[in-house]
């Protein structure tokens, strides 16, 4: 398992995951994931798509991951394209929940929407001004 | 026709995730000898990880894991089509009552989600336990058509 994090435009972090996050595996994963966590990070885009295998305890880092993003006004979406691993998340009930897309570019759209109502709603005038 | 005995791989092993991937490898590689599908061996794949993690977060006490007491065995009978898992322990065991109606159920608890994927990715499954007694989680997946 290897994992890079990059902060990409001063307010989305990447989380690249390469390898199989199984329960041996996933204490590393949930250290550097705290780690973005705690640096204050509150838009998370876990890239799975070279990711060959999870498991329950895997996905929990994650659905744990946006629970934290959320709870500070932030969301998490995932990268995830191969069928077994997609599959984890269909049977779980967790696709939605976590905004799992089949590719980087759309993962990212659908934080860069929710951020941008984030904003509207926070602004006075409810523009995004 | 496949012989039982000669279809049949028993591994023991520590319980210590860090043997995970080597079952599962063990275990793809029998499926693939039972001519399963490639998300058919994906799916036992994962159903015999999670029934691994339960072993080793469930079965046993941190001191029977950090002398290498706690042990897990994993039987793969390899049939005609179909491959059988059985996943055994002789840990503290539980009441399977209690964990049924969230097996059942479309939206499981957390605590048991790793049980029910293991049902959602097999064709059968059952749990033999009782507390003090261990536990056997079995599964059964046959060819996809």
């Amino acid at each position: 398992m290897s994992i890079h994090t990059r902060l990409v435009d001063d307010w989305l972090v990447v989380v690249k995951l390469r390898g199989e996050l199984d329960a041996y595996l996933a204490p590393e994963v949930r250290e550097r994931v705290e780690e973005v966590l705690g640096s204050g990070a509150s838009w998370l885009l876990m890239d799975l798509t070279e990711v060959e295998y999870i498991d329950s305890v895997g996905l929990g880092i994650i659905v744990g991951a946006a629970k934290r993003a959320n709870e500070r006004g932030g969301d998490l979406s995932v990268a995830c394209s191969r069928v077994n691993v997609l599959r984890v998340f269909e049977i779980s009930g967790t696709k939605d929940l976590l905004n799992v897309l089949p590719t980087i570019a759309e993962a990212r759209a659908v934080l860069e929407a929710a951020r941008a109502r984030s904003r509207a709603s926070e602004s006075p005038g409810g523009g995004d001004a | 026709m496949s012989n039982p005995l000669r279809d049949t791989l028993r591994i023991e092993l520590p319980c210590d995730a860090k043997y995970l991937h080597a079952v599962r490898l063990a275990v793809a590689g029998a499926a693939n000898r039972g001519g399963l599908t490639v998300q058919d061996i994906e799916d036992l794949k994962v159903a015999v990880g999670e029934a691994c993690n339960n072993c080793i977060e469930h079965a046993f006490d941190e001191e029977a894991v950090r002398s290498g007491s706690a042990r897990m065995r994993v039987t793969v009978i390899v049939g005609d089509g179909e491959v059988r898992v059985e996943v055994e322990d002789e840990g503290r065991g539980f009441d399977p009552k209690h964990v049924i109606s969230a097996l059942e159920s479309q939206a499981p608890a957390s605590g048991n989600l790793g049980l029910y994927v293991i049902k959602q990715m097999t064709d059968y499954m059952h749990i033999e336990s009782a507390p003090g007694s261990g536990t056997k989680i079995v599964f059964v997946k046959r060819r996809s058509r």
